[in-house]
């Protein structure tokens, strides 16, 4: 075993700096996400040990642990971490590590981390919060009790496109440890990248108040159309318990309709226009079932609500106007569409949620 | 930076540091389990090692004797002892080492107790010896200090120094719970003499030794979160496999209990204590031993008083027994 020196000397003041926003001793860059749940999870847990999941986690981190995991010793068992009283009934002798996210994708269900921490120390057990959806600007799980927290800096640490790391913060003595286990698989990341998000955390604040207020007000206006039975928008009036914790809750929103694939597809078209991905800090709709889980059974979908009919929409920072007037022309002229086809339907949006 | 042998000697200091800031993330509490595997034999399973507010789960499985002498290819409750000493010995002058920027082309310890003449069981003031060797660029000095650390802060050497109370659980429909406090040694009795048993642990690097006794190989590691590698039962299990073995031995003698019986032993550990001046005991505390019945019968209550009457390694752990300390440095003896 061998610790090496991850960090360069221009890399290693913004790691501090992402330990200063998350109120941890010390942090650790990764090359990517998945990279960095991983050294975590891996350093806090034992071969034959016991992990508590998010069952709503997806894409790499997701694949890492259904598969990557139990592949190297580790027994992990899938709960909704916002049910406290499944948690519980999951532990066992030999859990140590609980590994939730503070805004579970695609149904928008915020973790209560505060309620989460407590049951986890008092259990022994480590908690390991991902907080890519939140970001410290709105959520510092470590304030809370969380042991260790994760993000990928992608979507608002950097918030540009431009970087595709993770990152790790946490106590001195834990991150001991974290480090010494990311390190034989090269952890660290290259310095012109740690200047890109140096730059990049000047304005994450800024950044994150209006990408909030954007998506409650993308948020309203999908409320009013009648082709849309649900939007996933977590709020203060849902969730009176964040009050105490969360500064807001971020820009990602979801809404379902009953409209056919088709239709879909051409909703996910008007938000996004001709982008493929997430750009310039611009809002990017996608449809969880055919993208981010699609390699899940359609069981395990359903089972974390990604059903067919499911958007997930990252609102940006650009001016919402046009995207709710672009959406919500889409939207209405699907269901004009829709319920002249099919007149015997029971009118969409009757029963929104 | 590479680890010099293997050891994360900052990560060891820092912890260190922490222990002394937050010291209920220094309690370690461990413990094993033996159940029956055929005459004379058990399966020892370590169960999950808490450290403060956090655990460790190391379910490491292996056979083990009951009785002395073990069938061949087991190790018998003695010789676990014998490893354990070893092994905590041999890592701890490797940590000493390593704080000396120091690293020995072979690290070896030899362990060595004195039987009755005669044969029976082992008299509870027999000698235990332990003979550091240590080959490679060191001089005298360093090999001294790295041996006088070892000994200050070797849990299992300053166990078995030390009288310890075991406290003993026969677990029945009206449990009865049983202390056996230490016999005090005096050191003007007459030693006995006759055969000896012995071991020899060979440090690899980092925290992993080596030891081998009667033929039979024992590897000793620690939990990663105490900078081991997860690799084997820390010396401090294997001690306390040795105590349930033994115990499991007198549970299922003919007449002592249906073969079902378990047994389960545990003990707590500050890890301040060989870490510190501050006055916190090094050895091992807390020492329980609970004889869990098997189904449809009971442990049968003369066979826990049989153990605390005759067990060699019970009353090695319970009373204290000096441990002679030698060093040999290149091949010479060195006074220590």
């Amino acid at each position: 075993m061998s610790v090496e020196t991850t960090a360069s000397p221009s890399v290693s003041p913004v790691e501090q700096r992402l330990a200063q926003l998350h109120g941890a001793d010390t942090a650790l860059l990764a090359p990517s996400a998945v990279a960095a749940v991983s050294a975590a999870l891996l350093a806090l847990s034992n071969p034959g040990g016991h992990v508590i999941a998010s069952r709503y986690a997806h894409g790499p981190v997701g694949d890492f642990l259904r598969d990557g995991l139990p592949r190297m010793g580790r027994e992990v068992t899938f709960v909704d971490c916002a049910d406290l009283d499944e948690v519980a009934a999951a532990i066992r002798p030999t859990t140590q590590v609980v590994f939730a996210e503070s805004l579970s994708r695609p149904l928008m269900l915020p973790c209560p981390v505060n309620d989460l921490a407590p049951l986890a120390q008092t259990n022994d057990l480590l908690l390991v919060v991902d907080n890519t959806a939140l970001s410290p600007a709105l959520l510092r799980p470590l304030d809370l009790g969380a042991a260790v927290v994760v993000e990928d800096c992608g979507p608002y640490l950097d918030g540009h496109g431009d970087l595709n790391t993770g990152l790790v913060a946490g106590p001195r003595r834990l991150m001991h440890q974290i480090k010494a286990q990311a390190a034989p698989g090269g952890a660290g990341i290259d310095p012109w990248s740690g200047r890109l998000l140096d730059r990049s955390l000047d304005t994450l604040g800024l950044r994150m108040t209006t990408i909030q207020a954007n998506a409650d007000r993308v948020a309203v206006a999908l409320r009013d159309c009648p082709a849309v039975t649900a939007v996933h928008r977590p709020s203060f009036d849902e969730h009176p318990w964040a009050l105490e914790t969360h500064d807001g809750f971020g820009g990602l929103l979801a809404f379902e309709t009953e409209l056919p694939a088709a239709e879909v597809a051409a909703l996910v078209q008007a938000v996004n226009g001709d982008a493929t991905t997430r750009e310039a800090m611009s809002t990017l709709a996608l449809v969880p079932a055919a993208t981010t889980h699609a390699a899940l059974s359609e069981r395990q979908r359903e089972a974390m609500g990604a059903h067919r009919g499911l958007i997930s929409i990252a609102v940006g920072i650009e001016d919402p106007g046009p995207l709710i007037r672009r959406l919500t022309r889409a939207l209405d002229r699907a269901h004009s569409v829709h319920a002249a086809v099919d007149g015997r339907r029971t009118p969409i949006g009757t029963e929104k949620r | 930076m590479s680890l010099l042998n293997g050891v994360d000697l900052e990560g060891l200091h820092e912890l260190g540091r922490e222990f002394r800031q937050e010291p209920w993330e220094a309690q370690l509490g461990l413990g094993v389990e033996a159940t029956p595997d055929g005459p004379d034999r058990c399966l020892i399973s370590t169960g999950p090692v808490r450290l403060g507010t956090t655990r460790a789960a190391r379910p490491f499985v292996f056979p083990h004797g009951t009785g002395s002498p073990a069938a061949a290819g087991l190790r018998d409750p003695l010789a676990s002892v014998l490893a354990a000493l070893g092994a905590g010995v041999a890592s701890e002058v490797a940590t000493a080492l390593t704080g000396h920027r120091v690293s020995p082309s072979r690290l070896e310890v030899r362990t060595q107790a004195q039987l009755p003449t005669g044969g029976g069981t082992l008299d509870p003031r027999s000698d235990l010896t332990v003979e550091v060797r240590i080959d490679g660029d060191v001089d005298e000095e360093t090999a001294l200090q790295c041996v006088a650390a070892a000994r200050t802060r070797s849990t299992v050497l300053r166990t078995l120094e030390e009288a310890n109370e075991i406290r003993a659980v026969l677990v029945a429909e009206e449990n009865r719970y049983l202390t056996d406090r230490p016999h005090e040694y005096r050191a003007d009795t007459e030693k006995p003499g006759g055969a000896r048993r012995s071991a020899s642990a060979v440090w690899e690097s980092g925290l992993l030794v080596v030891a081998e006794v009667d033929g039979v190989t024992v590897q000793t590691d620690q939990p990663k979160q105490l900078f081991g590698g997860d690799r084997a039962p820390s010396p401090e299990e294997h001690l306390l496999a040795a105590l349930a073995a033994e115990a499991l031995g007198h549970a299922t003698r003919p007449g002592g209990s249906d073969h079902g019986a378990s047994i389960h032993a545990s003990a707590r550990l500050d890890l301040r204590g060989p870490d510190s001046s501050e006055g916190v005991p090094v050895g091992l505390g807390s020492l329980l031993v609970q004889f869990l019945p098997g189904v449809g019968a009971d442990v049968r209550a003369e066979a826990v008083d049989a153990w605390l009457t005759d067990g060699d390694v019970l009353r090695l752990v319970r009373d204290n027994h000096p441990v002679k300390v030698r060093l040999v440095l290149n091949g010479d003896s060195v006074g220590v």
